[in-house]
């Protein structure tokens, strides 16, 4: 139980709730699941050049993709995901290649986020 | 729904958006309630932009490595003078939104979108472009161009002008910064009709004087041998003209 609630702790559920509830009183989960699907599925393409991108040093690479995963993650209100990638970013902004742990947390965070918004969506 | 965007989808309107990540399209086509024609690159776009007439454009800022959105604003404002054109942006830097701004665009949203301030934000422009778009109004810097009324307005005074001038104006203004040549000034101020170089060079004479007496800083730059180009100010650079614009769009 605990772990659910840690699990949806990464999500931002007043965001998400906007793509449910876009009338009063009307709930329509088929929107929020077309999300979700989508972002599931193209951005691990982007996690897979970020690594890339860390390996080869290529800094401005490494911007584009943190702040296109950042883009992508706040949009359906993935709280933790946006916070490791705006690391990356910042630091790729001021010339720094960032730490390796630093791409791992946004992979992890990614993987969170998606299990989060599964169960998010099961419930 | 407002009204006027009930309005812009009963007529079969549809936005644009640029986006590089594909669920921004459909977040935005789903709060607005209208269709929308998505790009993912601004060459794309450009590729394709004569042949649309959206009711609105939205522009990420990052799309590519090397493809900024703000660089196809000034060609997109030069194209759709009256459409609304709105910045989308998750980055953090207080001057991307002046950047922004100073391109040409009329508004900002910050991601992640919220519905209520993306349709509060998306009705003042479009009601702006349309009070605008039936005044035929064009601006920049300090003067005001009423194309219906065929009237020059600045600090200094207004003045009438003719048909022609005004269409030379008016280009020169939905140009922004960009060198005309008589050729193509010709072609859009004169059609088909025959001209000589000397009956351009007395209209262009006449906008000139038009504005010495209205503007205290917009005039017309003649570059020898290339063409002409609205300026403001004798001193200063073309990227002024261009910070002027959200100025005169509020």
């Amino acid at each position: 139980m605990s772990a659910e609630i840690d699990s949806l702790d990464c999500l931002n559920l007043t965001i998400l709730n906007s793509y449910i509830e876009l009338e009063p009183g009307v709930k329509d989960f088929s929107f929020i699941n077309e999300l979700v699907n989508l972002f599931a599925s193209v951005n691990p393409e982007f996690i897979e050049k970020l690594f890339a991108a860390h390996q080869e040093s290529d800094v401005k690479a490494l911007m584009y993709f943190s702040h296109k995963l950042k883009g992508s993650a706040a949009n359906l209100g993935l709280n933790r995901m946006v916070q490791a990638c705006l690391i990356v970013e910042l630091d790729a902004k001021s010339g720094k290649v960032t730490d390796f742990t630093q791409i791992q947390e946004v992979s992890k965070y990614f993987k969170q986020s998606v299990a989060a918004l599964q169960l998010f969506l099961q419930k | 729904m407002s009204d006027l965007l009930q309005f812009a989808k009963s007529e079969d309107a549809y936005f644009v958006t640029l986006d590089d990540d594909p669920n921004v399209n459909g977040i935005i086509e789903r709060f607005v309630g209208i269709k929308s024609i998505s790009f993912v690159n601004s060459a794309e776009l450009l590729k394709q932009a004569s042949q649309l007439k959206p009711m609105a454009v939205f522009v990420d800022i990052h799309l590519g490595i090397d493809d900024c959105g703000l660089d196809v604003i000034p060609t997109l404002r030069a194209k759709w003078p009256y459409c609304p054109i709105l910045v989308l942006t998750a980055d953090p830097a207080e001057d991307t939104v002046s950047r922004a701004l100073s391109t040409g665009a009329d508004d900002f949203l910050r991601k992640p979108i919220n519905s209520k301030e993306l349709l509060a934000r998306l009705h003042a422009r479009l009601e702006d472009a349309a009070e605008k778009s039936a005044r035929q109004i064009l601006e920049v810097g300090d003067i005001s161009l009423d194309v219906s009324h065929r009237m020059l307005s600045g600090p200094l005074g207004r003045r009438a002008l003719s048909p022609t001038e005004i269409n030379i104006l008016a280009h020169l203004i939905q140009v922004r910064s960009t060198v005309v040549t008589k050729e193509v000034l010709k072609f859009r101020c004169w059609g088909p009709t025959a001209v000589s170089d000397n009956a351009v060079d007395r209209k262009i004479h006449e906008v000139r004087a038009a504005l010495t007496d209205v503007s205290a800083v917009v005039r017309i730059k003649s570059i020898y041998g290339v063409g002409i180009s609205l300026q403001l100010g004798p001193d200063n650079d073309d990227s002024e003209i261009r910070k002027a614009k959200p100025k005169a769009l509020k």
